[in-house]
């Protein structure tokens, strides 16, 4: 996993290859440490996540709430097909901003 | 730790790969992905890899997430079996085991976990999950299209049979095994069943019970506790064996017992997670394994029942803590059973002791009304539900005069009846005193003052002596309702008012009496409070206004006591309009009739 800086208010995550298990409540709490007040946007790549359980899911909606709480936003940039399919099956497609670029 | 076997090295029928893994993600994970690699292998599709990898993921974590106790340090068995036309993975594992639900929901899109179940039930065909003795096994299918030429289609040879069979035969055993130790199961719950329909107490029922469950899930501890809701305490009912155990404060955090009644789930304690020193299950000496089950029925909270081995370490099987299970159900109808059984019983003995409070009322009425020339006398005695303490007596003195006692007990039910019984008893007793109502009030307040006061009881009572040859009513009264005089010309009523305390309030008292003349046509009127107080639906009191009134209406008309009696009864059930008398009504008509 990556974490850049884009600007000084969008905290990007790239080359995340999974996000499960008891590996991805380590991720969130990487993300959520790097996360400075300053950030008002998280955007995570999962263009490389080649595998998400519902643990990873857990996270990502823990993130997504942690940047609501502050008054941010979270996106989810160019989805794997698999993760894409989970997001729909799970309905969380509609919670998630999902932006392809 | 991974291991590997290959049956299909060994010349089996259908590909299939076994693994066992260490109950942790991590190892959940590094499987999965073996079962990938040899998913992948066998010519399946991406997209159905993907699903199983992740069907997989989301059942072994479940385990892993359910283990408990040294389930922990049992692997979790992991199968994958490539068939002709569908993929079948097996995950066993050993922890308690859950409900598998029909369908799982997902949940709130906030909700950070709770989609696991959901996403097995999507990805796959078809999920079964079996919970056994010891082990539970969760079997995932999902059909698939295989081209011919990575299709299994070679024959099955014989060995690789024979290895089917010899699998199929084990899973037959344990079955069977299953099955003879839930037929053992399913005879005691018959049997509490049983017992449940006859009323039989709490405490053989849970002896027996916890009797039961220590030799079916064999333990050597066991201890219920119940609720106390007015202490806030779980105080002990039975152990099994016998132990002396302190009663544990609900919010004692130090106590397993006190978590599982707070939380309502069940709360484990193992070499991992000991008992705190200050638990009172540290008392029994080599308590190294068990759990402390809640019980409740309808979201209340009836006690707990706690389950431990001694002095050794072998985990509870799944079987087992599901036997617990339904032991702790059947134990929680009982208790909620007996506490209604008790609440009943209560209710029955207040019903059986007011029965005997009426028997004792109508044994003290007179059974005889004296007939005396040109005078009519009537008695009304009607007990309320709750039978108050009024009494009456009429009593024949010599052939010159009758004397009338109405009395009014404080109190109600068997103690105001039993009161009753002696003041009649006393009154009857001082027979020199019955021309004379004021000495005989006197007299009975001294005889009775010491028993009355000893139990903080008191009585109004009113006498009145007939003097028949004079035509005149002498009456003296211990803190009674007057005695209402209906003169014959005009109606007046005349009201003759205590003239001294209730009896039983000091020890010393004197009364005094009036002197009252009847001519023809006059009536006397003795009543307790029971009339003046009856009320209607609204709540409206009879009153001695309304019955004054009714009283001095009836001057005109020449009845006798007989027929005034049943028109104030009529006029009294007027009154009321079915409204539930809360006193007894109680009162003495005399007429001196007109010839």
């Amino acid at each position: 996993m990556n974490l850049a800086i884009e600007n000084n208010e969008t905290l990007q995550v790239t080359e995340l290859k999974e996000l499960s298990g008891a590996a991805a409540t380590n991720i969130r709490d990487q993300i959520r440490g790097a996360l400075k007040p300053a950030h008002q946007c998280l955007e995570i790549d999962l263009s490389e996540t080649a595998f998400v359980d519902s643990s990873g899911l857990g996270a990502l909606i823990a993130l997504h709430k942690t940047l609501r709480g502050r008054g941010g936003q979270m996106r989810l940039v160019n989805p794997s097909q698999t993760c894409l399919q989970l997001l729909e099956l799970t309905r969380l497609h509609r919670t998630f901003e999902i932006v392809t670029r | 730790m991974l291991t590997m076997q290959n049956l299909e090295a060994k010349g089996g029928v259908l590909p299939s790969l076994r693994l066992e893994c260490e109950c942790d993600l991590a190892a959940v994970r590094m499987a999965s992905l073996q079962v990938r690699a040899f998913l992948t292998a066998r010519g399946l599709s991406d997209e159905m890899v993907a699903g199983l990898e992740l069907a997989l993921v989301e059942a072994a974590n479940n385990a892993v997430e359910h283990s408990a106790g040294d389930a922990r340090d049992l692997p979790i068995r992991i199968d994958a079996t490539v068939g002709w036309r569908e993929v079948e993975l097996r995950i066993c594992d050993h922890t308690p085991g859950f409900e598998f639900p029909e369908q799982a929901e997902l949940p709130d899109d906030d909700c950070e976990g709770g989609r696991g179940l959901f996403l097995i039930q999507a990805l796959v065909d078809q999920a079964v999950y079996l919970r056994s003795r010891s082990e539970n096994c969760l079997i995932l299918t999902k059909a698939h299209r295989l081209n011919a030429k990575t299709a299994v289609s070679e024959p099955a040879s014989e060995p690789a049979l024979r290895a089917q069979l010899v699998d199929l035969e084990q899973m037959l055993d344990g079955m069977t095994e299953e099955l003879s130790y839930s037929y053992e199961t399913l005879t005691s719950i018959f049997r509490y069943s049983t017992q449940l329909a006859s009323s039989q107490d709490l405490s053989s029922f849970a002896d027996r019970l916890l009797r039961d469950a220590l030799v079916h899930a064999e333990a050597e501890f066991i201890v219920l506790r119940l609720f106390d809701s007015e202490r806030g305490t779980l105080r002990v009912q039975h152990t099994a064996p016998t132990a002396e155990f302190p009663e544990v404060r609900l919010k004692d955090t130090t106590s397993r017992e006190a978590e599982a009644a707070r939380t309502r789930q069940d709360a484990w304690f193992d070499a991992a997670h000991p008992l705190a020193k200050e638990d009172a299950l540290s008392r029994v000496t080599g308590l190294r394994i068990g759990v402390c089950h809640p019980l409740a029925l309808n979201d209340q909270l009836l006690g707990t029942l706690t389950l431990a081995r001694i002095g050794r370490d072998t985990p509870f099987r799944a079987a087992q803590i599901n036997l617990l299970h339904t032991l702790a159900d059947f134990l929680a109808i009982q208790i909620a059973n007996d506490r209604f059984l008790q609440e009943r019983m209560q209710t029955q003995v207040m019903r059986r002791e007011l029965d005997i409070a009426a028997g004792i009322q109508r044994s003290l009425l007179p059974t005889r009304i004296p007939s005396v020339t040109s005078f009519s006398i009537a008695i009304g005695c009607e007990s309320a539900r709750d039978v108050g303490g009024d009494f009456l007596d009429v009593i024949q003195v010599d052939d010159a005069g009758v004397l009338f006692v109405i009395a009014d007990v404080m109190g109600k039910g068997i103690p105001a009846a039993l009161l009753a019984a002696i003041l009649r008893s006393v009154v009857r007793s001082l027979p020199q005193n019955f021309s004379n109502p004021a000495m005989l009030l006197s007299a009975v307040n001294r005889i009775l003052y010491d028993d009355f006061s000893r139990v903080d009881m008191f009585a109004t009572a009113l006498v009145a002596y007939l003097d028949r040859p004079g035509c005149r009513l002498l009456a003296a009264s211990a803190g009674h309702c007057p005695l209402l005089i209906a003169d014959p010309r005009d109606g007046a009523i005349q009201r003759i008012e205590a003239s001294g305390p209730p009896l039983g309030v000091l020890p010393e008292v004197g009364y005094f009496a009036e002197l009252v003349p009847l001519e023809r046509g006059a009536r006397a009127l003795l009543y307790t409070d029971g009339i003046t107080e009856l009320a209607n639906p609204e709540g409206e009191m009879f009153t001695e206004e309304r019955l004054s009134q009714w009283f001095a209406a009836r001057r005109h008309v020449g009845q006798s006591a007989g027929a005034l009696k049943l028109a104030l009864a009529e006029e009294l059930a007027r009154f009321r309009r079915g409204q539930q008398p809360r006193d007894d009504q109680t009162f003495i008509l005399l007429s001196h009739d007109k010839p």
